[in-house]
């Protein structure tokens, strides 16, 4: 039984997943896959605070996630929510089968990051995860609210085979900005 | 019970919202002191709680206004509260509940400032016209 859906957003749980996804799926849980939050209690307090009426906000670090996945209840009322690309591979690694697709909702840009698209930006470490991701066959999809356009695995690779190097300032090629930072 | 100073605001918003409640604000009130706004446009949560924690002053009464609770934005407030305990958040802000802070911050005692901006940000809210039963 798969999740509800599995999404990498550096906001966890904001409006555009609470309101834009959540009033399409009806989540009855949001379970931030995530160290900092886990670790955190005042945070995941924060959290609890802002989540939308009638859902639940649950929290474990991605590695914990990948052990006891298979044990969770009401799984497909789930919204699992990763801070990055690199707790996703964590949690993959650790034993989490998504058992659907995985949405790439939004990474900022930060220092050295390119735009892959305009709610998507990765340094080249982050490309690199994706990329080693979509060669291992995981399903991965680009795709900011319900409604938006869906840049799926294939085209995915497409965008980040178009990259040039990250070192040297160059920019990026095939299918977004390649505004850099 | 106490009536706070000076009472700083800041709204915390998506887009341009909390800019331009300010400025209408100070089209109706004339201009402001103690209050600035903040958008979540364009930044990751860690930029967002940088630059709220750069707004506020530990040893100052503030109030914060945001716009969506879910959002970003509120969560980032709720989170910051933490390290600044005399700071009120005020989720769902609008024009009226943001007058009426205007109109009465320093004035009343906090509790009262705070049911103040709970009633009228709700009671601003009415729907008037077409009754489906009646008008078809």
């Amino acid at each position: 039984m798969s999740f509800l859906l599995i999404r990498v957003d550096d906001r966890l749980l904001h409006g555009q997943v609470a309101l834009g996804w959540g009033a399409l799926l009806h989540p009855r849980i949001y379970l931030l896959a995530d160290d900092r939050v886990a670790a955190d209690a005042w945070e995941l307090g924060a959290y609890r605070a802002m989540a939308p009426e009638g859902t639940r906000v649950e929290c474990r670090g991605p590695a914990a996630l990948g052990r006891e996945w298979g044990g969770l209840p009401d799984r497909e009322g789930t919204v699992v929510l990763f801070r990055g690309l690199s707790e996703l591979a964590l949690a993959l690694e650790a034993g989490f089968e998504p058992g659907g697709a995985i949405n790439l909702g939004g990474i900022h840009a930060s220092p050295g990051s390119q735009e892959i698209l305009p709610f998507l930006h990765l340094t080249r470490e982050q490309s690199g995860i994706l990329k080693t991701l979509l060669a291992r066959g995981h399903d991965l999809f680009a795709q900011e609210l319900p409604g938006g356009a869906r840049y799926g695995s294939v085209r995915l690779g497409e965008i980040l085979g178009g990259l040039r190097s990250q070192s040297g300032g160059e920019e990026a090629g095939g299918g977004g900005a390649g505004r850099k930072r | 019970m106490s009536t706070p100073g000076r009472v700083r605001a800041v709204l915390v918003t998506h887009g341009a919202l909390g800019a331009e409640l300010l400025k209408t604000a100070e089209m109706i009130l004339g201009p402001l002191e103690g209050c600035s706004f903040i958008s979540n446009s364009g930044k990751s949560l860690d930029e967002l709680t940088a630059e709220l924690g750069g707004e506020l002053c530990a040893d100052e009464p503030q109030v914060l206004f945001v716009d969506l609770i879910g959002g970003s934005c509120g969560h980032v407030c709720a989170s910051v509260q933490r390290r600044f305990p005399r700071v009120l958040l005020a989720t769902g802000v609008n024009l009226p509940m943001l007058l009426e802070f205007l109109h009465h911050r320093g004035r009343v005692p906090l509790q009262e400032l705070k049911q103040r901006l709970l009633e009228r940000g709700c009671d601003g809210i009415r729907c008037f016209g077409w009754d489906e039963e009646r008008d078809g």
